[in-house]
C-alpha cells in the first residue's frame, strides 16, 4: 500500500483505491503442495510458482475473481474473497 | 492464516487434519471441494448427511468432512450405506468410492444398488488404477496402459462406468472431471438432489502412479489431458463423428424419475398393514 | 400367525423361535441372504417385519448382508442377519469390522456339514473355532449355543441385549438339528422379558468420544443422524474414532477390545451343570449333543451309573475358570462333538494330565445318539 495520497486525492479516496488493490486471492502456504495447477490454469497469470515450491500471488491486480484457482486447488489452499460462491446457507458450522 | 476463512472450512472437521493425505496434484481434493460446494448450495443440515466410503485413496475422504462419516471395507460402501438408509431414511447417503473399489470388488454391490434404485448418491472418482496400493490396474484401466500389474500393457477390456450403471437401472448417471470443475459442481449438485440411485463418475489424475507409469507428465499435464481429451455432451452433439473420435464424453446421460427404494419399501408396508405407525 | 404369540404354548421350529425372539427383542432391521439350514429365519421375518413397519431386505450376497446390518446398527436400528457355514465364511471380514468399530449386531449361524458346500441339509458343529477366530487379528467374540427351541427364543433376546451391553457382535449358533427341530414352546407374557434399551450418550456434542472408556469398558454409542457427528473406520483408531498409528493409542484400543470381554466374564458365562459334583465321569457337550447327553444320563441312571453333564451355553468366551474348578479333579471327561475335535482342545488346555479327556466325534452328518454316549461312558467306567 502506498503511504501518501496522490496529488489532488483525499485521504479517504486514497484508502479506497488502495483497498481495491488488496489481493482477492490468498494462498495458504502451509497447505500448498506445489502441484502447479492453480498457476498453470489461471486465465490472467496472476500466480507463479516460487523457489519454495509454493504458489504465490504475483499479479493481484490482474485477478478477475473467477475463482477457478480455488476450485481447482486440491488442497483447500487457495481462497478467493467474494469469489462468487454465495454466502453459506448452512446454519451449522463454525471453525474447529 | 487470514482471520476470515473460506466458508468451505465450516464443512471441514478440523484444520489440524490438513494438509490432507492425498498426493500433490491428485484430483480427489478437488472432488471434495465440489461436493462441499454442492451441499452448501443445497443448505443441507450436517446431521442429516452420511458420507460412506470403501477403501482406497478416494475412500479416505470421509475423515476430513464434518458429516456423519463411515469408512468401511473394500468395495462395500454401498452395502453399508443401504443398511444405514433403510434403518434411518432421514439420512442423506453419499458414497465416495474409487474405480477399483466400486467396479471390481464392489461391482456386485453397485449393480444391485442401481437395480434397486437405492436412494444413495455415488461419486466414483476414476483415476484408472488402484492408487493407494501402488498403481495396479483396475477395471477402468484403458487397454495398453502400463500399471504395476500390467508391466507389458493392459490386455483386458475396460468398463464404461456410466453405461454399466445406466443398464443396471440407476435414476441418474453423469460423468465429469476435475478440470471442468464448474461443470462438475453443477453435476454433483444435481446428483445430490433427487431420489433413487445417482452416479457421478469423476475423472481425475493420479500423477504419482498411473500418470508416471504412462508418461503422462505432471499434474498440470494430466489436467491438460482432461481438458483436451474430453468433450461435453452438448458440444459433441453439434460436431461430426470424426471430431469426437477418441474423446471421452462428459455430461448427464441419464436423469430418470424412477421410484426410489425407500418409497418402494414404504409402499409395501402401507399395502400390507395400513395405518401402522412407522 | 402374526407377531409373537405372547403367553401362548405352540409347536415351534427352532429357526422360527429365533425369528420370534428377534421380534420380541425389538428388531428394527434384518438383511440376509438365503442359505440352508437358516433360511426360515429370513423368510419368517420377511413376512412379519413389513407388517409392523420394520425394515427387511434380501441383499445380493452375505457380504452385503453383514455390511448392511452394520450400517443399519450405526444408523440406530437393532440389526440381525442369519446364515450358515459358507455364508458365515463370507461374513468374516464384516464381523471383524463390527468388532473393531464396536457395533452391536446379532449374527445367527445355523451350523451345517462343512467344509465348503459340505452337507447343506445336515448337522455338524464344525464352526466352533471359526466363530472365535474366523476373522483376522485379535478380536473379542461372544457366541451362544442353544440346545432347544425355547433357548432359540430366549437366547436371541439375550444376544440382542449382550450386543448392546458390550457394544460388539454376538453370534447365536444353533446347529442344524436345533434349527430345524420342532418342540413345544410356552412364550412368556409380553412384560416378562427383559430387553435392554439401546444406549445413547448424554454428554454435550463437543465432548462426545465415540470410544470413550468407562467402568464397564464401553460407553453409550450415538447413532448417525442423532446430532452427534462422528467418524467410524476399520483402521485402528483413537477414542474419537480417528485413525492412529501412535503406539500408546494402538495399545489402548487393542486392550479396550480385549478387556471389555475378559474383565466381565462373570456376566457372559452361562453353563448348565447336571450331576457333575457327584460323578467321576463327565460329558462335556453343547448344542444338540446336549439333548442326547441328557437322554444318556437317564439311561445310565437306570443302570445305577452316575455321569455328569457340563454344557456351556456361552461357548465363547470359554468358561475357563469354572471348567478348571469343577473338572480338573475328574477321572474322565468325554467330549462328544459333531466335528473332528474343536472344543475338546479347550477342555484339554484347562485340565491337567491326570484327567483323561476322551473324544467322541461324529462327522457324517448325523446326530450322536444317546446309545453312542452310553457306550462311551460304560467303556471308561
Amino acid at each position: 500500500m502506498s503511504e501518501r495520497p496522490a496529488k489532488g486525492q483525499t485521504v479517504e479516496e486514497h484508502c479506497k483505491t488502495e483497498d481495491k488493490k488488496a489481493p482477492a486471492v490468498h494462498i495458504f502456504p502451509e497447505w500448498c503442495k506445489g502441484c502447479g495447477i492453480c498457476v498453470a490454469f489461471c486465465p490472467k497469470q496472476v500466480l507463479e510458482m516460487g523457489k519454495d515450491q509454493k504458489a504465490h500471488v504475483v499479479h493481484p491486480e490482474r485477478c478477475i475473481e473467477c475463482a477457478l484457482c480455488a476450485r481447482r486447488c486440491p488442497e483447500f489452499a487457495v481462497y478467493v474473497s467474494g469469489d462468487g460462491i454465495k454466502e453459506s446457507k448452512n446454519k451449522d458450522g463454525g471453525e474447529k | 492464516m487470514p482471520a476470515r476463512l473460506p466458508y468451505s472450512y465450516k464443512y471441514l472437521r478440523s484444520k489440524k487434519k490438513f494438509p490432507h493425505v492425498w498426493c500433490p496434484g491428485c484430483g480427489i481434493g478437488i472432488v471434495m471441494g465440489s461436493i462441499i460446494r454442492a451441499i452448501d448450495s443445497l443448505g443441507w443440515e450436517l446431521d442429516d448427511i452420511l458420507m460412506v466410503s470403501g477403501i482406497g485413496c478416494t475412500s479416505r475422504m470421509p475423515v476430513y468432512v464434518d458429516f456423519n462419516t463411515l469408512h468401511t471395507t473394500h468395495g462395500r460402501a454401498l452395502a453399508f450405506g443401504t443398511g444405514a438408509k433403510m434403518a434411518n431414511p432421514k439420512l442423506k447417503v453419499l458414497a465416495v468410492m474409487g474405480d477399483g473399489d466400486s467396479m471390481a470388488i464392489g461391482g456386485n454391490h453397485i449393480i444391485h444398488a442401481a437395480r434397486r434404485n437405492m436412494d444413495i448418491t455415488a461419486i466414483i472418482v476414476n483415476n484408472n488404477n488402484y492408487g493407494m496400493t501402488g498403481g495396479q490396474f483396475s477395471p477402468t484401466t484403458p487397454q495398453g496402459a502400463k500399471t504395476a500389474t500390467t508391466p507389458y500393457g493392459m490386455i483386458e477390456p475396460d468398463f464404461d462406468v456410466c453405461k454399466l450403471t445406466e443398464a443396471a437401472g440407476a435414476n441418474f448417471v453423469a460423468r465429469g472431471d476435475v478440470y471442468h470443475v464448474i461443470e462438475l459442481d453443477g453435476i454433483i449438485k444435481k446428483a445430490l438432489s433427487g431420489s433413487g440411485f445417482r452416479v457421478v463418475e469423476t475423472l481425475s489424475p493420479c500423477p504419482t502412479n498411473f500418470g508416471r507409469a504412462n508418461k503422462q507428465g505432471d499434474a498440470v499435464n494430466m489436467m491438460e489431458l482432461l481438458r483436451d481429451e474430453t468433450i461435453n455432451i452438448a458440444q459433441a452433439s453439434k460436431l461430426p463423428k470424426e471430431k469426437t473420435q477418441g474423446k471421452t464424453v462428459r455430461g448427464i446421460f441419464v436423469d430418470r424419475d424412477g421410484m426410489g427404494y425407500t418409497e418402494r419399501y414404504q409402499k409395501l408396508c402401507d399395502r400390507v398393514s395400513p395405518g401402522v405407525k412407522k | 400367525m402374526s407377531g409373537v404369540p405372547w403367553g401362548e404354548t405352540k409347536l415351534v421350529q427352532g429357526n422360527e423361535a429365533v425369528a420370534l425372539g428377534a421380534l420380541a427383542a425389538g428388531i428394527d432391521f434384518f438383511a440376509g441372504y438365503p442359505i440352508t439350514p437358516s433360511t426360515e429365519v429370513a423368510e419368517i421375518l420377511a413376512r412379519e417385519m413389513p407388517l409392523i413397519g420394520k425394515k427387511w431386505i434380501q441383499m445380493e450376497d452375505e457380504i452385503a448382508s453383514i455390511s448392511a446390518i452394520i450400517g443399519g446398527s450405526l444408523a440406530g436400528g437393532r440389526s440381525m442377519t442369519a446364515t450358515s457355514g459358507p455364508g458365515f465364511s463370507l461374513m468374516q471380514e464384516g464381523l471383524g469390522y463390527a468388532c473393531m468399530t464396536e457395533v452391536p449386531l446379532v449374527l445367527v449361524n445355523v451350523m451345517r456339514g462343512g467344509p465348503s458346500t459340505g452337507l447343506p441339509t445336515q448337522v455338524a458343529q464344525g464352526d466352533v473355532m471359526q466363530a472365535r477366530w474366523g476373522t483376522h487379528g485379535d478380536h473379542p467374540a461372544i457366541v451362544l449355543a442353544p440346545s432347544d427351541v425355547s433357548e432359540c427364543f430366549s437366547l436371541t433376546i439375550e444376544a440382542f441385549n449382550l450386543a448392546e451391553e458390550f457394544r460388539t457382535p454376538v453370534i447365536l449358533m444353533p446347529d442344524e438339528v436345533i434349527g430345524h427341530m420342532r418342540e413345544k414352546l410356552t412364550f412368556p407374557a409380553e412384560g416378562e422379558i427383559c430387553v435392554e434399551p439401546p444406549s445413547s450418550p448424554d454428554v454435550p456434542l463437543e465432548w462426545y468420544e465415540h470410544y470413550h472408556t468407562s467402568a464397564t469398558g464401553v460407553s453409550p454409542m450415538a447413532h448417525f443422524g442423532s446430532g452427534y457427528r462422528f467418524h467410524v473406520t476399520g483402521l485402528t483408531h483413537d477414542t474419537h474414532g480417528f485413525p492412529t498409528r501412535k503406539v500408546d493409542e494402538v495399545i489402548s484400543k487393542m486392550n479396550r477390545l480385549k478387556h471389555k470381554i475378559t474383565r466381565r466374564l462373570d456376566v457372559l458365562e452361562n453353563n448348565m451343570i447336571h450331576g457333575v459334583e457327584e460323578s467321576d465321569v463327565v460329558i462335556f457337550c453343547y448344542g444338540s449333543v446336549y439333548r442326547s447327553a441328557l437322554a444318556a444320563q437317564k439311561i445310565l441312571a437306570r443302570q445305577r451309573k452316575k455321569v455328569g453333564i457340563f454344557r456351556p451355553v456361552t461357548i465363547w468366551p470359554f468358561p475357563d475358570r469354572t471348567v478348571k474348578e469343577l473338572l480338573d479333579s475328574k477321572n474322565v471327561i468325554i467330549v462328544p462333538e459333531l466335528n473332528q475335535g474343536q472344543m475338546i482342545h479347550e477342555v484339554e488346555r484347562l485340565t491337567s494330565d491326570s484327567v483323561r479327556v476322551v473324544p467322541l466325534q461324529r462327522y457324517d452328518g448325523y446326530e450322536i445318539t444317546p446309545e453312542q454316549l452310553v457306550a462311551a461312558v460304560l467303556e471308561v467306567m
